[in-house]
């Protein structure tokens, strides 16, 4: 098997129960678990996917959402290309408190233009919304965000979720490194397109 | 006679090798579509000077003849030449007779044609023929060569027949002999003309040819056998060289060596810069007279019109010495070098002990063995020991003592140590320059942007502690002793910083606070360690005060004494004098709550021994911190409080890579997936440990609803008041056995002060300090390498302005560069090295050509004021010609030169040249000192004179049609040669 061109971090991120561990566990091993506890502190799980026919191989995050482990995670912003911020459309609140999520990101993480992907979860259940999707289409719109509503129980719009942001990232110069990818600029020494080098006509 | 029926065979089954091969050529030429091609126009319209400054392309394939592997190559400049469109085809067509006779191929246009000559940098091929677009066939079968005249007669017939069958009108060359030699034979078929290319090499110039007469004559010669056929008018074009390549006219002395001579002061801070020898090989004038007729000038073996002076084209270029010594890079290359080395401190210091035993070294060294003892301090290694020293080092304490000065206070006027270098003595320009102050204002911003950039890399803030650790070390290594002299160094400094440790001094010239992970390692480091010594103080101060009748105060005040005002800072640990409050109280006898409260709750506090008694009964409170909004605790009934927590311990970015890396270890298997909380649950099992002593009587739920409230759902109450549905926790909260709930069963209430401590001083300190002490030498460089790169671009940016132009993008890209690298783990500091000593050597070449082309006019006392005046202006518009000129140089690989000998950059390279010339007379007449040369003797002979001849004649009989002619000639001092190209008419001879 070829050899993943890049390793990508992806942060997941967004308040508690919001389905940010259930999303990614979708996303990872296609599966859904009513039984999952809150999260302590940190996750992380890996996947490789291929995106323009190039393997990249996807570090992630997964952030306990809860307001006493900020300090701690904080610290994980580090070198991650790629955030997704996950709020719930069956509360409010939690579309709320993007803005904080937000400043938290700009505060911590060390790429100045990461990619952001808004993910409105939950969105099987269709009677308890309280979001609508044009009020996460405006919110992102206003952040320069991707956006999309996606449901890790039904595993709609997930994967495409993950695929969208990488792709993103890829396209944005700058953020990632291909591996041995180094570029050759010169001062001193002209290019010399002739093979030959006779720079001079004699000696 | 054929009967028609039959197919038509043909049978290429006995072709020869030759055959083959030649239609191989064919194949090549009709596979890249050469025999439509056509020229876009006359060489001037595609762009002036189109052939040395345009684009060139090339293209191969190989091609055998019989075992013989060939290179077939196609040189052409991009946009001179296109494919002939069909349209054209067919209006060629219809004008053909007409046009047949009128006008001649393109490539022999591109003989006669005078405005490319002399091309900057092209093909030799180019060069001699002005050619834009030719094939060459090269052998490549390693050394072996077309060097006899069968083989070589073989090839011309087959390329010739090629290119007659395609009907391709490019020029096709045949190299022979070695590639170095440049000789090559071609011919080029285009409209019954064929035009013959032919070179001759010699060693020595036979005597009169290295004149225009004697080559006139040679060229009319070989055109009508007859020299004294005067109505043939040539066109000439020629051009000499003078070149300069011995500088030692100049006094050097102008340029500081940095020496690591014993007696040489230490410079902190101020790395070296500039090169260490002449960065400048050669300087080339290059004088032309274009497009003479042939009887204009008169160039003899005794007379010669042709001198710098009258040549209407001035050129000038230069050659590097490649790879010159320069200071910065060999200041930063050498301490690369340490990067590689793994050898651990012990192993150097053994070496070194080794070397000369020395008791002083002996202690070292017993006290590396065990870490917990100090090594000597400051204070300690002032104190003088018995002289031991023959070589530098700094077992020499005056010189230790410099050093640890230099790392560890902090001196005022640190920011004005890095001056301007001054390596060049450069003040006349500047005073010249003093109009332009705004000029040198804008620049001076410029720097200043730079410095902005460069603080935004991952190192230290300039002067901190690190930085000057940093500069101390590398200039410990360069010179004290190389490895062993940073060692000992090293080894001096990580015990000055236990010393600060252990006495709870804060280090200072450090911002406080927990590790800032924008920075370099070494600096989040000293961060976590005045951390460390931050909370210790605390801490001991708290348990001072808690029995402050009962312990002697010496201790105390010791720790209190020398504590400089950072150590206040509440950002760390237990913080802030709220804490401080709360554990004063708690060790009286009532509990009197902080700010706020309703001191309704003052009971006397109860052994922790009674906690575990009774989990329900409710117990005084310990350790609030502030009412949480108006909730109350679900069963009691009474005010939720929210405890006071131990902050999460501050962490190293290193630190939080162990933590990172233990995560990814453990979470790939699902069966840890617990393990990974059950790590990070420290801090959350401390919050509920504090939560329980500050809310008696508690439960799990209470907890979740000031912890995770999204976790709990408030009941649901009815218009009265009544609560219909109760309030509960969410589903994966309940989940029996979860970690939460775990957590919670083994939680105890604790307060603070009786839990464990989330963040241990003592062994976080502890663990850097013998990280510290127990590094290889790789490991320190690595550490001090970031804050050492910073200065070295810092140095190189005060210089910007007086590198090439494309400097300041250079610096930005590198600076954008460094960056990055700084970032990785393992950054690539050697690429980093190469691309300042880039820079570095385009400033040095840059200020050498000042200094040369600089020189100041010597003064003529007898001039009048006013005179002087307008010598002083003139030497104005002069400044800043010259400095076109030096930038100019350092871009093109030729710059003209307009006005020649009368400009005012003229002026001065005639004035270089004289001095040159000066010199070398006053060797052996020391008579003409400070006389002007006449100007024959201005210029030394020149190292290279080439002619171009060309006419159009009628070859061979005087019926043919006219056709171009063209020899190029050039003699320098071991080489003759002649490059010819001879056309003859094929149809009408």
């Amino acid at each position: 098997m070829e050899e993943a061109i890049t390793t990508l971090k992806v942060l997941i991120i967004g308040e508690a129960d919001v389905g940010k561990s259930c999303l990614l566990l979708r996303f990872v091993e296609d599966t859904f678990d009513t039984q999952l506890t809150s999260t302590i502190g940190f996750d992380h799980k890996s996947k490789v996917i291929t995106v323009f026919d190039n393997k990249v191989k996807l570090s992630l995050w997964d952030t306990a959402g809860s307001e006493r482990f900020r300090t701690l995670t904080a610290s994980y912003y580090r070198g991650a290309q790629g955030a997704v911020l996950v709020y719930d459309v069956t509360c409010r609140e939690s579309f709320e408190k993007l803005d904080s999520w937000l400043i938290e990101l700009e505060t911590y993480a060390t790429h100045k233009n990461i990619v952001k992907m808004l993910v409105g979860n939950k969105v099987d259940k269709h009677e308890q919304r309280q979001v609508t999707k044009q009020e996460g289409i405006s919110y992102a719109r206003r952040h320069q965000m991707l956006f999309v509503e996606a449901s890790a129980r039904t595993s709609e719009n997930v994967t495409g979720c993950f695929e969208e942001l990488v792709a993103k990232i890829l396209h944005t110069p700058g953020l990632w490194t291909k591996k041995n990818d180094r570029e050759n600029i010169t001062l001193t020494d002209a290019p010399d397109n002739l093979g030959d080098g006779s720079v001079c006509g004699y000696c | 006679s054929q009967d028609p029926s039959l197919p038509e065979f043909k049978d290429f089954t006995t072709a020869t090798e030759w055959e083959k091969f030649i239609a191989s050529l064919e194949q090549l030429i009709e596979e890249w579509r050469l025999p439509n091609i056509v020229s876009t126009g006359p060489l001037a319209n595609v762009s002036t000077g189109a052939l040395g400054g345009g684009e060139w392309k090339s293209r191969s394939e190989t091609v055998s003849f019989a075992s013989f592997r060939m290179m077939v190559t196609r040189h052409y400049l991009e946009g001179s030449t296109k494919e002939r469109s069909e349209e054209d085809q067919a209006k060629e067509a219809l004008e053909e007779t007409e046009e047949y006779q009128e006008s001649l191929p393109f490539a022999m246009d591109d003989l006669l044609s005078f405005t490319n000559d002399f091309p900057a940098k092209a093909h030799f091929l180019v060069r001699w023929y002005g050619i834009r677009d030719f094939l060459l066939i090269t052998p490549d079968m390693g050394d072996d060569t077309i060097s006899t005249v069968d083989r070589q007669k073989m090839l011309l017939g087959s390329v010739c027949t090629a290119l007659r069958n395609t009907n391709c009108q490019l020029p096709f060359f045949i190299q022979m002999h070695h590639p170095q030699e440049k000789i090559a034979c071609g011919v080029m078929c285009a409209q019954g003309f064929h035009c013959y290319f032919n070179m001759v090499k010699l060693v020595h110039t036979p005597k009169g040819y290295d004149t225009l007469n004697g080559l006139l004559t040679l060229f009319k010669n070989k055109l009508c056998n007859s020299s004294f056929y005067t109505h043939l008018p040539v066109d000439v074009s020629i051009r000499f060289t003078y070149m300069l390549d011995d500088w030692s006219f100049f006094d050097l002395n102008s340029i500081p060596s940095h020496s690591l001579d014993v007696d040489q002061v230490i410079k902190f801070g101020d790395l070296p810069m500039g090169a260490g020898v002449e960065p400048i090989s050669e300087f080339r004038l290059m004088v032309s007279w274009p497009h003479l007729a042939e009887d204009v000038v008169n160039d003899s073996i005794a007379h010669s019109d042709l001198v710098p002076a009258n040549a209407p084209e001035w050129c000038v270029t230069i050659k590097y010495v490649s790879g010159p010594y320069c200071y910065l890079e060999n200041y930063l290359g050498e301490f690369e070098t340490v990067l590689s080395k793994n050898e651990s401190l012990d192993l150097v210091l053994g070496s070194m002990l080794s070397d000369d035993i020395d008791p002083e070294l002996a202690n070292v060294m017993d006290r590396l063995a065990e870490p917990k003892v100090r090594v000597p301090d400051l204070a300690a290694s002032i104190m003088p020991s018995d002289t031991r020293e023959k070589r530098r080092r700094l077992t020499d304490d005056e010189i230790l003592i410099k050093f640890m000065n230099y790392i560890f206070i902090p001196s005022i006027d640190q920011e004005t140590v890095l001056s301007s270098s001054g390596h060049i003595d450069f003040g006349d320009i500047s005073t010249a320059l003093g109009s332009q102050s705004a000029e040198k204002l804008e620049e001076a911003d410029e720097v200043e942007k730079f410095k902005e950039k460069l603080r935004a890399l991952k190192t230290s803030s300039k002067n901190s502690i690190v930085w000057r650790l940093s500069l101390a070390l590398i200039e410990a290594y360069h010179t004290c002793g190389g490895i062993e002299g940073l060692a000992l160094l090293w080894v001096k400094v990580v015990g000055e910083l236990r010393h600060h440790f252990e006495r709870g001094y804060i280090i200072s010239s450090i911002e406080p606070g927990a590790p800032n992970l924008g920075m370099c390692l070494l600096h989040q480091k000293i961060q976590m360690l005045n951390c460390c010594i931050e909370t210790r103080n605390a801490r001991e101060l708290r348990e001072s005060r808690k029995q402050k009748k009962k312990v002697p105060i010496d201790r105390m005040a010791n720790c209190h004494f020398k504590m400089p005002p950072q150590s206040e800072n509440p950002t760390e640990g237990e913080n802030s004098s709220s804490d401080e409050d709360f554990f004063e109280c708690s060790d009286s006898t009532s509990t009197s709550e902080p700010v706020g409260d309703d001191k309704s709750e003052g009971t006397p506090i109860q052994s922790p021994d009674d906690f575990k008694t009774l989990d329900d009964a409710p117990l005084s409170a310990e350790g609030r911190s502030k009412p949480f909004g108006a909730l109350k605790l679900l069963s009691t009934d009474e005010q939720m409080w929210v405890p006071v927590c131990q902050q999460p311990s501050p962490m190293t970015e290193d630190m939080l890579q162990e933590q990172a890396d233990a995560i990814l270890k453990l979470a790939s298997d699902p069966e840890c997936s617990k393990m990974t909380a059950r790590l990070q649950s420290a801090s959350l099992f401390s919050d509920m440990e504090s939560f329980k002593a500050a809310n008696p009587g508690c439960q799990l739920a209470d907890f979740v609803r000031w912890f995770s409230p999204r976790d709990w759902t408030e009941p649901i109450r009815d218009e009265k008041g009544e609560i219909v549905k109760a309030g509960e926790l969410s589903q994966r909260m309940t989940i029996p056995g979860n970690m939460w709930q775990d957590l919670w069963e083994q939680a105890r209430p604790a307060p603070t002060t009786r839990q464990k401590r989330l963040f241990d001083d003592t062994k976080e300190g502890e663990k850097i300090l013998h990280e510290l002490i127990t590094m290889s030498l790789s490991d320190i460089a690595n550490l001090l390498f970031p804050c050492i790169i910073q200065c070295g671009l810092e140095k190189i940016c005060e210089s910007v302005h007086k590198g090439p132009r494309d400097m300041i993008p250079f610096m930005e890209h590198l600076i954008e560069k460094t960056k990055q690298e700084l970032r990785m783990r393992r950054p690539n500091y050697k690429d980093l090295i190469r691309r300042m000593y880039e820079a570095e050597i385009g400033i040095a070449r840059a200020e050498s050509l000042r200094q040369k082309l600089f020189r100041k006019e010597e003064p003529e006392e007898t001039e009048s004021s006013l005179k002087r005046y307008l010598a002083m202006k003139a030497q104005e518009s002069s400044t800043v010609s010259v400095e076109e000129l030096v930038l100019d140089l350092l871009d093109k690989p030729e710059v003209e030169i307009r006005g020649g000998a009368k400009s005012a950059v003229g002026r001065a390279i005639t004035k270089l040249f004289e001095n040159a010339q000066k010199a070398k007379l006053e060797d052996t007449t020391l008579s003409t000192k400070s006389r002007r040369l006449p100007a024959s003797q201005q210029f030394p002979t020149p190292i290279g004179k080439e002619f171009i001849l060309r006419t159009k004649y009628p070859r061979p009989s005087n019926n043919s049609r006219t056709g171009a002619h063209r020899i190029y000639a050039v003699i320098t001092g071991n080489e003759f040669r002649l490059a010819g190209a001879f056309t003859e008419d094929m149809l009408f001879y």
